[in-house]
């Protein structure tokens, strides 16, 4: 079937070259049927990538290693979920799935708009083709999934370190929030080359962006959890160019959706807005590109390829695009408000604005060092880790001081009297909380106790705001304190879910700054017998084991994990030695401590006869970082939940008198 | 190899159809009915100013804003609401949906 | 802003990332990017762990002694990267710096 793949592809573009075409003449010379007739073939695009990659995935679980990707990328024994991750394990495999996704998304894109903002549409709809057209080119011409060879008798497998479930969740919901971000963007530009000063494109793509931050940030999490689960050297994080390259686009859509709010309040920022929007799709498109040309080397690296180029290409022609756009629209989009007071909630919104931007060009900065070093010197430096956490402590610590500031200030211009009653009893706490951590050892680390302490205010902000507003809430309607509270986030769900995936962000701060300002780390040689403390804890290694698994020979070393003299059982740190990839994996012992949050992470660095070689880490409350991803999850819910009255609201501002008789 | 070239070619037919369904169709062509771009602008600037009291209500009565500066406050900000609320009618040619004093009992 | 980052990378520095073939005569601490070829001998938890690190493209070699943690996707074969001296002619890695390139996801097909 490889040729119905290969002809699905080009019929793919072909529609997304005609996209670009009609669309762009139908929106010029504002002729109804052809633009429809543009937004048709973004939908059938949809149906040919979907076509393009059920022929690759029947190809796989058929196990048809006449394809030649199918060979490369697994076998007959793969377990059959994996041989489905194995789509997207590969070059061009992942390039097809981020079409279908792009296809997709235009398409839902497409849908929900033309009944609402047809108008809006008309434009949008040529950028979103040339989008698709970049990617079914390089699918088309470039990469192609569906080269073929005579079939050999079996497939080279899936590399072991992929075959764990974090590869079956990990990329698709990267690439989902990657892609996701092309919406926004595309409607952003629409509307300017239509010349509009309305926020229409804005209201229209916000639950847009807000699912593609949310996958984004998630699927981050996901990717620590299997650097620290499966990966085990102990960390979850390690700023990696390609760890960057998903954090980067993140964090510009981070600032986004906070700069949209205050477009949305005072009509301030458009220029901003714009330049964020392009900015985090062009991250994204960067971000790919950095994990696919291998021009950097890093942990995760890839090897070079000619797919590095084409990006390259592709982001200029976006950039420099984008940019002559927005000049051009630059009168339009002059605004015509002030920010009236350094003490508002604007300017807390600003802040957090820059800050995230300077650390997201400092990050930026970090990654391409090693390119420009390379190009002016003749060498490439590189910076490693203690670069970014300078910069992390720098910019993150400021960062949660705002997000407890800002729900305490009012709009416009905060009084400054009402400061001083709101502020009290966050500061309060704040500072309590402060001297508690201090008597209980915190100093330890400065920016550890002071992280801590900000945490401390954000969380008594919140709290306070939710209080607040319950108690007005209930003065208003009655009712019960539980009643008060679900009335009051339910009214304006964006500000309430907001709030708890800020929670969410002190969690995650709280268990990053636990398990790396005041960890512990030790490294011994044990014979049978021995002990080592670390901590709290005493470990005894008794001995070890050697077991045939089911495609590997498993070594484990078996350590007693003792407490304040209660025995708190046995671990087994140790290696995997798979016999078919003649490879090593790490497998490193975790004990997580329900209570306290705190992991006893052991790793058995060599295993000999008569003694192992461990490595032991304490990292206190890094099981937060897990859990914030939960109540992460939990608050975009909320502030993703359609409110029905908004819905009439905006149909009525945007809908004109059709939209008035139906309202 | 034969059921392809079938599968192919139908898919490419049926895109192609889809693609012209617009001009296969008899009837007008579907015209977005829109307001005008000022008539647009005048409708935000209007939900903006009704969004800004409702929220410096509510701020005065979370008790972010003193009852003095409330009062300095909210004069001018209905003055504007109203304002933008009498633009938006002349301009749409409807009538406001309700006095700003009604609006944010809504808070 | 940008004066910051720039003067924070060239004072906190980054490390030169060389090949074994640029790293004829360099005194100081760099890093060093290669493949592995031929034998692997000694330990890295006790005497140190001794092989030859190759260009990745090319022939030139360099001995390479090791001592400290190595992850488990070494072996001959590899490429990796560490830090450390260059040391009469060998090349002494610092503790805990050995880092493997996770075997190649995103190959060309070009390339085997």
């Amino acid at each position: 079937m490889p040729e119905l793949g290969r002809a699905a592809l080009i019929v793919c573009l072909g529609l997304a070259v005609y996209a670009v075409g009609a669309g762009s003449y139908a929106a010029w010379r504002r002729r109804g049927r052809l633009a429809e007739s543009a937004e048709n073939a973004i939908l059938a695009s949809f149906a040919a990538a979907l076509v393009a990659s059920v022929v690759l995935l029947s190809a796989l679980l058929q196990h048809d290693f006449g394809f030649v990707y199918v060979y490369e990328h697994s076998s007959l024994e793969l377990p059959q979920a994996y041989t489905i991750s194995a789509f997207w394990g590969g070059q061009e495999g992942s390039l097809l799935l981020w079409l279908l996704i792009l296809t997709g998304f235009s398409t839902a894109a497409v849908l929900l708009a033309r009944r609402s903002s047809r108008s809006l549409l008309a434009w949008t709809v040529p950028v979103l083709g040339a989008v698709i057209v970049f990617f079914s080119l390089l699918l088309v011409a470039v990469s192609s999934p569906f080269a073929t060879q005579p079939a050999p008798a079996d497939g080279l497998g899936l590399n072991p370190s992929l075959q764990n479930p974090y590869m079956l969740a990990h990329p698709p919901m990267l690439y989902l929030g990657f892609v996701g971000l092309t919406i926004p963007f595309a409607f952003a530009m629409g509307a300017l080359i239509a010349r509009r000063t309305d926020e229409l494109w804005i209201v229209v793509t916000r639950r847009w962006t807000l699912i593609a931050w949310t996958f984004l940030g998630f699927g981050q999490l996901l990717g620590a959890h299997w650097a620290y689960v499966e990966v085990g050297w102990g960390g979850y994080f390690a700023w990696d160019p390609v760890e960057n390259a998903a954090l980067m686009p993140w964090l510009a859509a981070t600032a986004f959706l906070h700069s949209v709010m205050i477009q949305e309040k005072r009509g301030m920022l458009k220029i901003w807005n714009v330049l964020l929007v392009v900015g985090a799709f062009a991250l994204a498109l960067f971000g790919t590109f950095l994990t696919r040309s291998g021009i950097l080397s890093s942990i995760h690296s890839f090897t070079e390829g000619s797919i590095g180029p084409w990006f390259l290409g592709f982001i200029g022609v976006v950039v420099a695009g984008s940019a002559a756009l927005i000049v051009s629209r630059l009168p339009l989009l002059r605004a015509k408000t002030k920010l009236e007071s350094p003490v508002s909630r604007e300017a807390t919104f600003l802040y957090n604005n820059l800050l995230l931007v300077a650390f997201c060009l400092t990050i930026l900065w970090g990654v391409v060092y090693p390119i420009l070093t390379e190009a002016l010197r003749g060498e490439p430096v590189t910076v490693g880790p203690p670069y970014y956490n300078f910069f992390l402590k720098a910019f993150g610590l400021p960062l949660l001081l705002l997000m407890g500031i800002g729900p305490l200030i009012a709009w416009r211009r905060a009084s400054l009297r009402g400061l001083g009653r709101t502020f009290l009893w966050p500061l309060g706490i704040a500072v309590a909380a402060g001297l508690v951590l201090l008597a209980l050892g915190a100093g330890s680390s400065i920016p550890g106790l002071v992280g801590y302490t900000f945490c401390a205010f954000v969380l008594a902000s919140i709290a306070l705001e939710f209080a607040r507003g319950t108690r007005a809430r209930r003065a208003l309607s009655g009712g019960s304190w539980f009643g008060g509270l679900a009335e009051l986030v339910s009214r304006n769900r964006r500000r309430y879910g907001g709030y708890v995936v800020h929670a969410s962000i002190v969690l995650l701060a709280v268990g990053v700054i636990g398990s790396s300002a005041y960890d512990t780390t030790r490294e011994q040689r044990l014979g049978p017998g021995q002990s080592m403390a670390v901590g709290d804890y005493t470990l005894t290694y008794r001995g070890a084991t050697r077991e045939r698994g089911v495609n590997a020979m498993e070594t484990r070393a078996l350590v007693d994990v003792e407490r304040g003299g209660e025995r708190l059982g046995t671990m087994r740190p140790g290696k995997n030695n798979y016999f078919a990839e003649q490879q090593v994996s790490n497998e490193a012992a975790i004990r997580s401590d329900r209570l306290n949050g705190e992991d006893l992470f052991l790793i058995a660095e060599q295993i000999e006869r008569d003694g192992v070689f461990l490595k032991v880490l304490v990292k206190p409350l890094v099981n937060l970082i897990w859990i914030a991803g939960f109540v992460f999850l939990g608050g975009a819910l909320i502030a993703l939940w359609p409110d029905a009255r908004e819905q009439r609201r905006l149909a009525l501002r945007y809908g004109g008198r059709e939209a008035l008789s139906r309202a | 190899m034969s059921v392809e070239l079938v599968l192919g070619g139908l898919l490419a037919a049926a895109v192609v159809v889809f693609v012209a369904v617009p001009f296969l169709r008899a009837g007008e062509a579907p015209q977005p009915d829109e307001p005008a771009p000022d008539a647009l602008a005048a409708a935000e600037a209007r939900d903006r100013a009704l969004a800004e009291l409702k929220e410096l209500e509510f701020d005065h009565r979370t008790g972010k804003i003193t009852d003095e500066d409330y009062r300095a406050l909210v004069q001018p900000l209905r003055r504007r609401a109203a304002s933008t609320l009498s633009n938006g009618a002349t301009l749409s040619g409807r009538t406001p949906e309700h006095a700003p004093e009604q609006h944010f009992s809504d808070v | 802003m940008l004066a910051v980052f720039l003067v924070y990378t060239s004072i906190a520095g980054g490390t030169p990332q060389l090949r074994p073939s640029e790293l004829k005569g360099r005194t100081g601490e760099v890093a060093l990017v290669g493949k592995v070829v031929g034998q692997v001998s000694g330990d890295a938890r006790r005497d140190g762990m001794r092989f030859r690190l190759r260009d990745v493209k090319g022939t030139a070699a360099v001995p390479v002694v090791y001592r400290g943690s190595v992850p488990d996707l070494f072996r001959s074969g590899r490429d990796i990267s560490l830090r450390g001296e260059l040391k009469n002619g060998t090349f002494v890695g610092e503790p805990g710096t050995l880092v493997t390139k996770c075997p190649s996801k995103y190959t060309d097909k070009k390339q085997t």
